[in-house]
C-alpha cells in the first residue's frame, strides 16, 4: 500500500510543471522577434494609405506574436538537436522546463490567435501573409530543410524575409514592389549572416548533424559563399534609391555600412579555418548592424518626407 | 522545510506565476477586443 501511495506521489511530482513565465517568454526567441518586428514597422510606415493607430498596433502585435509562435514551434520540433549544441542546449525545452507538447501547444495557440486577430481585425491579405509566413518556418525550413541540405537557410529566409510585407498589407491590403524589394533584401541577407554564425558554431552543427553549409562543403566553400551574397545583397540594397523610394540617408547608409560588411566578408574569406573564427564573429555583428542601418534610415527618411514611396501595386 | 515541500511550494509558485501571465493575456485580448471592435465600427455606431 505504502508503495502505491509512494508511486502515486512519484508521478504526480513527475507530472507537476515547473516551468515559469520567463522558460514561455524565452520560447518566443525575443531577440529575433524584435528584428521582426522592426522589419514589419518598416513595411507599415512605408506603406501609402491611412491606417489608424489602434489598427497598426494591432497589426505589429500580431506580426510580434506570429514571429514568437514560430520560434516556440522551432524550439518544441528541433528539441533533441538543440540539446546537442552549446549555443541553444539552455533552451526550455531541452532543459526539461516546458515539454515538446507543451511548446507546440503554445506555438500553434499563439499562431492561430495571431492569424485570427489579423484577419478579423487588420485584412485577410495580411493574415494570410502571416500564415503563410508561420507555415513556410515551421513546414518548411524547421521539419523539411533544416535537417536535409546545406541551402536550408537559403529558402527557409523567406520566413524571415517577409515581415515588411505583411506590414505594407496591413495599410494596404495588396502588395506592392517597395515591400517586395525589402523582403529581397533581407533573404539576400539571411545567407551570409547565418553562415558567420555558423562558421564558429561548425562543430555545434556537426555533433547535431545538421547540414550547415561548412559541415556539408566545408569552411573555403563557406567564405567563398559569403563574399557572393554579401555583395548581391550589398548591390540589392541600392535598389530602393534607384526606384526612388529611399534618399541619401540610406543611399549613404548601404554605401558606408555596406562597404564594411563586404569588407568584413572579404576578411572572413581570406582568415584560416579556426575553431573560434573571430572575423566569422565580426561579420555577425556587422551583418545586424547593416539590416538595422538599412531599416532605421528608411523610417528617418519616411518620417523626415526625404523619399517618396512609389505606387507600384501588384495585383 | 523538507525536499518534498520545497519542490511543491517551487511547483505551486510557477503555476501561481503562470496563471497570473494567462490571467493578463485574457484581459488584454478582451480590451484588444473591445477596443478593435469600436474602432471597426468607427462613426456606424448607430447604423
Amino acid at each position: 500500500m505504502t508503495a502505491v501511495v509512494e508511486t502515486q506521489e512519484s508521478l504526480a511530482v513527475a507530472e507537476m510543471s515547473f516551468a515559469t513565465v520567463g522558460d514561455y517568454f524565452a520560447l518566443l526567441k525575443p531577440r529575433v522577434m524584435s528584428l521582426v518586428l522592426f522589419t514589419g514597422v518598416v513595411g507599415l510606415v512605408l506603406a501609402p494609405g491611412h491606417i489608424d493607430i489602434a489598427t497598426a498596433l494591432t497589426a505589429l502585435l500580431c506580426i510580434a506574436v506570429g514571429a514568437g509562435a514560430s520560434g516556440a514551434l522551432n524550439m518544441a520540433y528541433d528539441a533533441d538537436i538543440d540539446a546537442l549544441m552549446s549555443r541553444t542546449k539552455g533552451r526550455p525545452v531541452p532543459q526539461g522546463h516546458v515539454t515538446a507538447g507543451e511548446a507546440t501547444a503554445f506555438g500553434a495557440t499563439l499562431s492561430a490567435a495571431a492569424i485570427t486577430v489579423m484577419g478579423l481585425f487588420v485584412n485577410l491579405v495580411a493574415a494570410a501573409l502571416l500564415a503563410f509566413t508561420i507555415g513556410f518556418y515551421v513546414f518548411v525550413y524547421t521539419m523539411w530543410l533544416k535537417r536535409k541540405t546545406p541551402q536550408n537557410i537559403v529558402i527557409g529566409g523567406l520566413a524571415g524575409a517577409l515581415p515588411p510585407a505583411i506590414g505594407w498589407a496591413a495599410v494596404t491590403g495588396s502588395l506592392a514592389v517597395t515591400p517586395l524589394v525589402l523582403v529581397a533584401i533581407i533573404f539576400l541577407w539571411t545567407p551570409p549572416h547565418f553562415w558567420a554564425l555558423s562558421l564558429y558554431r561548425a562543430e555545434d552543427y556537426a555533433r547535431a548533424r545538421v547540414p550547415m553549409l561548412p559541415v556539408v562543403k566545408g569552411k573555403p566553400e563557406t567564405r567563398r559563399q559569403i563574399v557572393i551574397y554579401t555583395l548581391l545583397v550589398v548591390a540589392t540594397g541600392f535598389a530602393p534609391v534607384l526606384l526612388g523610394f529611399a534618399g541619401p540617408l540610406y543611399l549613404a547608409a548601404n554605401a558606408l555600412v555596406g562597404l564594411l560588411f563586404v569588407a568584413q566578408s572579404i576578411r572572413v574569406a581570406a582568415e584560416r579555418d579556426t575553431v573560434r573564427e573571430p572575423e566569422a564573429r565580426r561579420l555577425f555583428g556587422i551583418s545586424i548592424l547593416y539590416l538595422f542601418a538599412l531599416f532605421a534610415a528608411l523610417l528617418v527618411e519616411q518620417a523626415a518626407g526625404l523619399a517618396q514611396v512609389p505606387l507600384l501595386v501588384l495585383g | 522545510m523538507n525536499g518534498d515541500d520545497e519542490t511543491r511550494a517551487r511547483f505551486e509558485r510557477a503555476r501561481r506565476m503562470r496563471n497570473y501571465a494567462i490571467a493578463g493575456l485574457l484581459l488584454f485580448l478582451v480590451v484588444l477586443f473591445f477596443v478593435m471592435t469600436i474602432v471597426r465600427l468607427g462613426g456606424h455606431v448607430a447604423d
